[in-house]
């Protein structure tokens, strides 16, 4: 008997150990989760504060060469950039470069390497700045291989970066639009066309949102019509939203192809009459704000009816009662005390859904946005230009534009090491938008709960 | 209310039926009109999401299985069964060496499904088990948010996490310089690893909310008869909610299946049949991605293998967030 006892005491102790690991494995898992943030932040902002490969010895990307002339069968290759030591090269993917894998600038030469050793270049290579008329810096002739490195002066093009606070996230960045130049790259083009497509995205799916919501909770019987519509709901909140960026790019952007190439155009000329000029919009409409905007539009819509349908689902029928019971009528009621309750909680889905939205690269790369553009939509260059210009702000909707994690995504695609802190950069102003919605959204929540009056 | 509004008056009109039965008569007024239009208007709203669905279904069916005559779909260029059994998958190629085997592209996408899923379902049931049995309310109200932040963070955000710190800082030293493995820049286990992370918060959050519907007394009664904490979560709370726990697997799954821009940055190369986690793959999605950013010539047999795909894609998803919902409902039914 006792001996019985004994197992049974050993066991429990052995249940008890489990029980206890797995307490710690669930705590280890959650930390973990939390850790994994902490590095993911922290690898982004080391990023973009590192002071980058500004200076002193750099590698010279080779992968970037362009053949701009031939004369007499002498190739002259141009680099693109000398900056601060780092080379891009654009590269014809006929030509191969036979003699040498690399570059590094020391003591302000070029020395060419291949497999680590010396190494000069099998052809004629003119370095010199991407701005037409200036003088070559450098030039390598083709001497053939086994014959002595070439060596080539390189001019202090741009003086090295000099430690910045703020790293890559500077004033520059944040007002500049893209360019080719890590260092003159800017998110400014980005950023507004983000604000723009949210605003516009906003504009289009609030009122069919809850709408749609109003109609389901308020007005739908349970029909098995409603519970299709339900079903649909759910399932196209689950739709991957590169699928939603093909429906974009068929339908809103290359309008089934009915058009042909940016030839219709169609004049809104009934702007005259409220005082502003007449807008040629070319069909069919292409990537331009207007089709990005009412992709994510079909994008956030299920996720803000369900929302939606939630926070009305949770207004007391106490309320709507004492509507109808002073004579109101359903839409009255709707108007004047369901949507007012509702409000806050209407509000917070809709900028968190707003919020992905903007994050989303996926569909708006698909539409066929480019990353390179350099201006803000409309070419809207301040509020003095849009005070004297009020129709460029009718026009942006139908400019081509870029957002932010468009840009993001070039970014981070390109070969330059530079790039990567750029790209940081970018992801921290992406982030900071985001959290200021998020901030907004939570700031409305907290706000407008004293407000409830059950 | 204004007053013009407020025609229940009884009209006098000297007919045989007592005044009350005339005001319950439906006459014309402009505000029932109004409330019908309101009500049409809003009924065409809900019908917007319907008319998504449609659409969706339409463009892909038309490019991709029948198309009207002047245009030709693109399983009548290239048939069912090379689309589904050839294992090469080379669209970039000249007109004679093209081939359209959609595996390469399925494997792809199952294998970043697949890490993902041994990275993020077991760890997101972890997070739920803890949220909903042993957290302090207090812990709970610091971690959900922070998995919010998680579940926030835009994916080329991943993206760029997976490439310029995972797999330079992770996988490089631990598979190429420790165990001699050959690693790509662009590798899917990178990929695979941050599409986990992704899907945490959603397998949390849903898991959580149905462990936590699990009723009490369930608890309790196991608490009784003399179960420890352990034990009811493993043996009570988690089979009561097992079904719950599967529908959100499976939408966490259908989330890293449709999973584009960061496995586009992190793994996505060439397209090759292959279950190495360590190469280049291309996964459904990052193909779309790929051919959409670069140049693709309108009407070619390459622009239309993109809707070939996508139109699989969306069948996957769909049936899994369908089965999903199905659970669901079902499991609403037991407890609620």
């Amino acid at each position: 008997m006792k001996q019985r006892d004994d197992i049974y005491e050993r066991r429990l102790i052995w249940r008890h150990r489990v029980g206890l690991c797995f307490e710690w494995l669930c705590r280890l898992a959650t930390m973990g989760a939390l850790a994994m943030l902490v590095l993911l932040m922290g690898s982004i902002f080391s990023s973009a504060l590192s002071p980058g490969r500004g200076s002193g010895l750099a590698p010279v990307s080779l992968t970037e060469i362009s053949k701009t002339h031939e004369v007499n069968g002498n190739l002259t290759y141009a680099v693109s950039k000398v900056v601060g030591g780092d080379f891009c090269f654009k590269s014809d993917p006929e030509e191969k470069i036979k003699s040498f894998s690399s570059a590094d600038v020391r003591d302000g030469k070029v020395v060419f390497n291949h497999n680590g050793k010396r190494a000069s270049p099998l052809f004629d290579l003119t370095v010199r700045e991407i701005s037409p008329g200036k003088e070559p810096i450098g030039k390598f002739k083709d001497v053939g291989p086994g014959h002595i490195p070439l060596e080539c002066p390189v001019p202090d093009v741009h003086p090295p970066q000099p430690a910045k606070p703020w790293g890559w996230l500077t004033w520059n960045f944040l007002t500049h639009g893209n360019s080719d130049d890590p260092l003159q790259a800017g998110i400014m083009a980005g950023f507004w066309g983000s604000v723009w497509l949210v605003g516009l995205t906003g504009l289009m799916v609030v009122p069919t949102g809850v709408g749609a919501a109003v109609y389901l909770e308020e007005y739908a019987k349970p029909t098995s019509l409603t519970k299709f519509i339900q079903l649909n709901i759910a399932n196209l909140a689950g739709v991957p939203s590169i699928v939603y960026g093909i429906l974009g790019f068929t339908v809103f952007s290359r309008m089934f192809g009915a058009f042909d190439k940016q030839e219709t155009i169609v004049s809104l000329t009934f702007l005259q009459g409220f005082g502003f000029k007449p807008i040629d919009i070319a069909l069919p409409l292409g990537p331009v704000i207007l089709s990005g905007a009412c992709t994510l539009a079909l994008l956030s819509l299920p996720v803000v009816i369900i929302t939606s349908q939630e926070t009305l689902r949770s207004i007391p029928a106490s309320l709507r009662h004492a509507a109808y019971a002073l004579g109101a009528t359903k839409w009255q009621t709707i108007w004047h005390q369901v949507l007012p309750a509702s409000l806050p909680g209407i509000l917070t889905g809709v900028i968190l859904s707003l919020s992905r939205a903007i994050g989303e690269a996926a569909p708006i790369a698909v539409i066929g946005v480019a990353a390179h553009l350099s201006f803000a939509p409309g070419r809207i260059t301040g509020i003095s230009d849009l005070v004297q210009n009020p129709d460029k702000l009718l026009r942006a909707p139908f400019d081509r534009f870029t957002a932010l994690p468009t840009l993001v995504y070039s970014w981070v695609n390109e070969a330059s090491p530079n790039f990567e802190h750029v790209a940081a950069a970018g992801i921290i102003v992406l982030l900071a938008t985001l959290l200021t919605m998020n901030g907004t959204a939570i700031f409305i929540r907290q706000r407008f709960q004293k407000w409830n009056r059950w | 209310m204004s007053g013009s509004q407020n025609k229940i008056s009884v009209p006098n009109d000297g007919s045989t039926r007592p005044n009350g039965a005339a005001s319950l008569r439906r006459r014309f007024s402009w505000m029932h009109v109004r409330e019908q239009a309101i009500h049409f208007i809003l009924f065409c709203c809900a019908l917007l999401s319907v008319l998504t669905t449609v659409s969706i279904i339409y463009v892909l069916i038309t490019e991709s299985v029948v198309a009207f005559p002047p245009n030709t779909a693109f399983f009548q260029v290239v048939s069912l069964h090379e689309f589904f059994t050839e294992t090469r998958w080379t669209p970039q190629y000249a007109e004679e060496q093209q081939h359209f085997g959609i595996l390469p592209l399925v494997t792809g996408t199952f294998l970043i499904t697949g890490i993902s899923a041994i990275i993020g379902l077991p760890v997101g049931l972890l997070i739920a088990i803890y949220l909903s049995e042993y957290a302090s309310p207090n812990a709970r109200k610091w971690v959900k948010p922070v998995l919010e932040i998680l579940a926030g963070i835009p994916t080329v955000v991943y993206g760029f996490f997976a490439i310029r710190f995972l797999t330079p800082m992770l996988i490089v030293p631990i598979f190429e310089n420790w165990l001699g493995m050959t690693v790509f820049g662009k590798n899917a286990l990178a990929g695979g690893i941050v599409v986990g992370l992704m899907i945490i918060p959603m397998v949390a959050s849903l898991s959580e909310d149905v462990m936590r519907s699990v009723p009490n007394s369930l608890r309790e009664s196991g608490y009784a008869l003399g179960s420890t904490k352990f034990d009811v979560s493993s043996r009570i709370v988690v089979p009561a909610a097992l079904s719950g726990i599967f529908a959100s697997f499976l939408l966490a799954l259908s989330r890293s299946i449709g999973e584009t821009m960061a496995v586009t940055i992190a793994s996505a190369g060439f397209a090759k049949l292959t279950l190495n986690p360590l190469a280049q793959i291309q996964t459904m999605t990052s193909y779309i991605v790929d051919v959409m950013t670069g140049e693709v010539v309108s009407g070619s047999t390459v622009e239309k293998s993109l809707y070939a795909v996508a139109l699989v894609l969306f069948m996957i998803t769909m049936v899994m967030n369908l089965i999903s919902q199905w659970v669901l409902s079902r499991y609403r039914e037991v407890y609620q």
